[in-house]
């Protein structure tokens, strides 16, 4: 697969709910439409809640790459 | 934390109690309700700030404590400053000890065995600084007729008991709704608030050290997965030794005993406007003791009224739309239903209508309760009424757009979806028709091959009216599912005029015809 050029890192682990949504919503306002923004999460309800949350406010997700414990989540901007 | 668009505190955020609705960028946020009462002042600002930053009202919850829905991301700071200027917090969340709660004051119930508000405010002060991780629920009743149903709504439930001479609170584990319902096993009995304090202790000692938190697991999944006996161990030793701490003062706290009524007052779907809280809140002032009471079915209740003022305050509430709850059919509850973002199914507008049929039949004299939960999580205890409904959805996967990600599993509360080949597989035997996996699938690769309402009946969370069962909690039985509103209107209609008819509880109709007959007639 094509390797997808990542715009912004943030590291939500750590971070319990909804707060981890609050700061990657945070950090997808800062993108311009089309950027790519890399998340990483805990396992368990992070990783069940952040990317279904960033999907209804209407982004894309283009990747869930299992790291070890956790998760990096891409998500386009739209 | 300052943005083009917004500037918000995240802190704000940390302690729970702002919870996403379906809406993009809407909040409700749950104001905690000290021993589930709340003051005319607080309410007052409850109501303004609900008029102010959101859609003019408020909903009375199961939970028992007042949410305002459909709050602007950006607003949540700004309320929450507003609330602490009046001294109220907001509630707890997910995976979080949730606030205790309660059933009334022993100086206003003439029932109670034991005081649940003092138990209560040594709760409440025991669980203030939790470091959360885990959800824990904790109800305190104060006698066996158990209003508030702290078997089924709470992890550990502690009723108030008097036997043999004895009086002490029996104390229950495991109680909870959802996908799985579990009814609380009696683990120790007629315990001293001190020995309360210890089981919870040990309870929540137990939990930290065996629990799965990924797997969110409570004390039924512990009693499920380690047997009841290894859970009794744990939870019941060294009681005797108990535990104090200082008691949080709950401000509404009674010291005399008063002699009056409780004027319960109608909310369908828990629903009350700004102004009706106003209402609601100067008449608590006027005529009770100044606070309202937040009851499971979201109905709000004022103690301490004149029983012989009630016309005169039928005639006041009127003003605002507002009428007196009274015998028949209990107020009609419900979760957040249409807006929150696991709904599967527009609770509020269903339960109008079924509200429209009950008046129709005019079911004055009946015990009857009826509540709809907009998923299977049952928040609007559809488990614990005569009929209750709750919004259903199966699953089903589009294989090629399936990565296998395993994000589906992980929703999936009852272990029904396993990843094989990379790709996911749902044995609908054990799927519960949530919806979870679905909404959390990252790449839409699953989608809702059936969607309908499913009604439960013959549930019961307590018997108040009736002496005979006191103590008797009832789980409904699944009667009928993937139906649409029409039918299950259809239906609703046909069980209650059989209940007229026979004078009697959903429960006791399926008990006297049995469940296959009472099925075969209703869905005629």
């Amino acid at each position: 697969m094509e390797k997808i050029k990542i715009d912004q890192n943030i590291d939500m682990r750590g971070v319990s709910c909804p707060l981890n949504y609050v700061k990657t919503k945070l950090a997808i306002e800062e993108l311009e439409v089309g950027e790519v923004l890399a998340v990483l999460l805990d396992d368990g309800e992070p990783i069940v809640n952040v990317p279904r949350s960033a999907k209804e406010d209407g982004h894309q997700i283009l990747e869930v790459n299992k790291i070890q414990d956790h998760y990096q989540v891409l998500i386009k901007k739209r | 934390m300052k943005t083009g668009k917004f500037e918000i505190n995240v802190d704000e955020l940390r302690k729970g109690g702002v919870v996403k609705l379906k809406d993009k960028d809407m909040f409700s946020l749950w104001v905690r309700a000290v021993c589930d009462n709340m003051d005319a002042v607080k309410l007052r600002k409850v109501a303004e700030l609900a008029e102010k930053y959101a859609k003019g009202y408020v909903l009375f919850s199961t939970r028992q404590f007042p949410i305002i829905p459909h709050i602007h991301f950006k607003d949540v700071g700004a309320v929450k400053d507003e609330l602490e200027k009046v001294y109220v917090m907001l509630d707890r969340c997910g995976t979080r000890v949730r606030n205790p709660d309660v059933c009334y004051d022993a100086n206003i119930c003439p029932y109670a065995v034991m005081d649940p508000i003092s138990m209560g405010e040594k709760l409440d002060q025991f669980w203030r600084d939790d470091p959360g991780g885990f959800k824990i629920k904790t109800s305190i009743v104060g006698c066996e007729k158990q209003c508030s149903s702290p078997r089924v709504l709470a992890d550990v439930g502690f009723v108030g008991a008097k036997r043999s001479g004895r009086r002490g609170f029996d104390a229950y584990l495991g109680g909870k709704l959802g996908l799985d319902p579990f009814l609380g096993i009696r683990m120790a009995e007629l315990l001293s608030e001190e020995e309360c304090l210890k089981f919870l202790r040990n309870y929540t000692q137990f939990l930290r050290k065996e629990g799965r938190a990924n797997k969110k697991e409570r004390a039924a999944a512990l009693i499920r997965r380690l047997g009841e006996e290894v859970v009794r161990d744990a939870v019941t030793h060294d009681l005797k030794q108990g535990f104090s701490t200082t008691p949080f003062e709950c401000d509404t706290k009674q010291s005399q005993k008063i002699d009056k009524s409780i004027l319960r007052i109608r909310a369908t779907n828990g629903e009350v406007t700004s102004k009706q809280v106003r209402k609601i809140a100067d008449i608590a002032e006027k005529y009770g003791l100044g606070y309202v009471h937040f009851s499971v079915r979201g109905g709000p209740e004022i103690p301490g009224v004149d029983s012989a003022l009630f016309v005169e305050i039928a005639e006041s509430l009127k003003e605002a739309g507002l009428e007196i709850l009274d015998k028949g059919i209990d107020n009609l509850q419900t979760c957040f239903g249409g807006y929150c973002v696991n709904g599967n199914l527009n609770t509020q507008p269903l339960l109008r209508e079924v509200e429209k049929i009950v008046k129709k039949l005019g079911l004055n004299d009946l015990d009857i309760k009826i509540s709809a939960s907009g998923c299977p999580n049952s928040c609007g205890i559809s488990h614990l009424s005569d009929i209750g409904f709750m919004g259903v959805v199966e699953p089903e996967v589009i294989k090629k757009k399936c990565t296998g990600c395993d994000i589906c599993a992980k929703a999936c509360r009852v272990d029904a979806i396993k990843i094989e080949n990379k790709l996911a597989v749902i044995d609908l035997e054990k799927c519960k028709n949530c919806d979870m996996c679905i909404k959390a699938c990252p790449f839409d690769a699953l989608y809702e091959k059936r969607q309908g309402i499913s009604i439960l009946v013959g549930g019961r969370g307590a018997y108040f009216m009736d002496d005979k069962k006191t103590g008797v909690t009832l789980i409904g039985k699944k009667l009928v599912d993937f139906i649409d509103e029409k039918r299950a209107l259809e239906i609703t209609q046909k069980i209650l005029e059989l209940a007229r008819e026979k004078s009697k509880t959903v429960a006791e109709l399926i008990d006297e015809m049995g469940i296959q007959n009472f099925r075969s007639f209703v869905l005629r």
